[in-house]
């Protein structure tokens, strides 16, 4: 039997069960489950979309927050309401409403400008022609553009599908 | 005198009292809900199955639907309304396509029109199944199904993919 030399440690790994304490598990019990449910929702990536920021089998966190005072930027890294909340999807914005998305041989242009992709490491030759955002909605791709464009899921969505952000 | 044979008996009719109000309270969401999960059992296939039992398997799934049916899939380019019968066929097809399957709901979001004859109900959807050729498929989708109350039996009249990212 382990013998407790320190009584401090053993009050701390197994207190007293009384009214103070039952009141303790329930204050830990609710805050996490409002934290963990409502603001960072623990989510796995299964797949290969956001290679290589974001590899599969990761653990993250969507902090759901970010968007409540301050509008989607382009390049944030946005999770996307996918089926419910029972699936996200893990993309990046690279187009705001009303701007115009095309691929050429591969390269991102907005608004008939190159834009520069630091996190993109391989592509292929996408081609898509030009097409203008929605009203309130945003254009999202993932990081991987080594794939063939029609294997890939992206395209524009509502912002009221983001969901939020990953933490890291 | 209150004796043993008097509290079972109360107790008995307490419970069958129970049991009475919520079969016969069973709300409309409810019964909704487990329309979901006996299509899904239904679909349900684990190795290879009798062709008379597969016939019956699909002419239960028929029987679940109404007379027309209205299938929208945008990301496969479907939009088509068929007759009930043609149901069947397409069953039994996906069936022999199919060495294992199995189909999920969750996320319920239901929506009973004014009247309750009408009601929409958003959900996911999880496709699993393995090919004879050992090839496995997973697709998940956020699907709107419309079902129609037809003598207090909920049907189902439409299923609608939702395209989540549009090109």
């Amino acid at each position: 039997m382990i013998e407790f030399r320190n009584k401090k440690l053993k009050k701390f790994l197994f207190p007293e069960f009384n009214k103070k304490s039952l009141v303790r598990i329930i204050v830990v019990s609710v805050t996490a489950f409002i934290l963990f449910k409502y603001i960072l929702m623990p989510f796995r990536i299964s797949g290969f979309s956001m290679v290589p920021t974001y590899n599969n089998g990761g653990v993250n966190f969507a902090f759901t927050l970010k968007y409540l005072f301050t509008p989607p930027k382009r390049f944030d890294v946005v999770t996307v309401r996918f089926s419910g909340n029972h699936v996200m999807l893990l993309k990046r914005i690279v187009a705001l409403e009303g701007e115009t998305v095309e691929f050429k041989k591969g390269f991102l242009f907005i608004n008939s400008q190159k834009i520069d992709e630091p996190y993109i490491s391989k592509r292929q030759p996408w081609d898509l022609a030009p097409r203008t955002v929605k009203k309130d909605h945003v254009y999202v791709v993932g990081d991987n553009r080594n794939v063939p464009m029609q294997t890939h899921h992206f395209g524009q969505t509502p912002t009221n599908r983001i969901s939020g952000v990953p933490l890291w | 005198m209150v004796n043993a044979k008097n509290i079972f008996v109360v107790g008995l009719l307490i419970v069958c009292g129970i049991v009475a109000f919520f079969i016969l309270s069973q709300s409309d969401e409810a019964k909704i809900k487990k329309k979901f999960h006996k299509l899904a059992e239904k679909i349900e296939k684990n190795g290879n199955e009798h062709d008379l039992i597969a016939a019956k398997t699909a002419h239960g799934i028929e029987q679940m639907f109404t007379g027309s049916v209205r299938i929208q899939i945008p990301s496969y380019s479907v939009d088509k309304t068929f007759p009930r019968s043609e149901i069947s066929p397409h069953v039994l097809y996906a069936r022999a396509l199919y060495q294992k399957m199995t189909l999920e709901f969750h996320d319920f979001q239901i929506e009973i029109a004014e009247g309750n004859t009408t009601a929409v109900v958003g959900l996911t959807g999880i496709f699993k199944a393995t090919t004879s050729s050992n090839e496995r498929v997973n697709e998940i989708h956020e699907v709107e199904c419309t079902l129609e109350k037809v003598e207090d039996e909920w049907m189902f009249t439409g299923i609608e993919g939702v395209e989540v990212l549009e090109r």
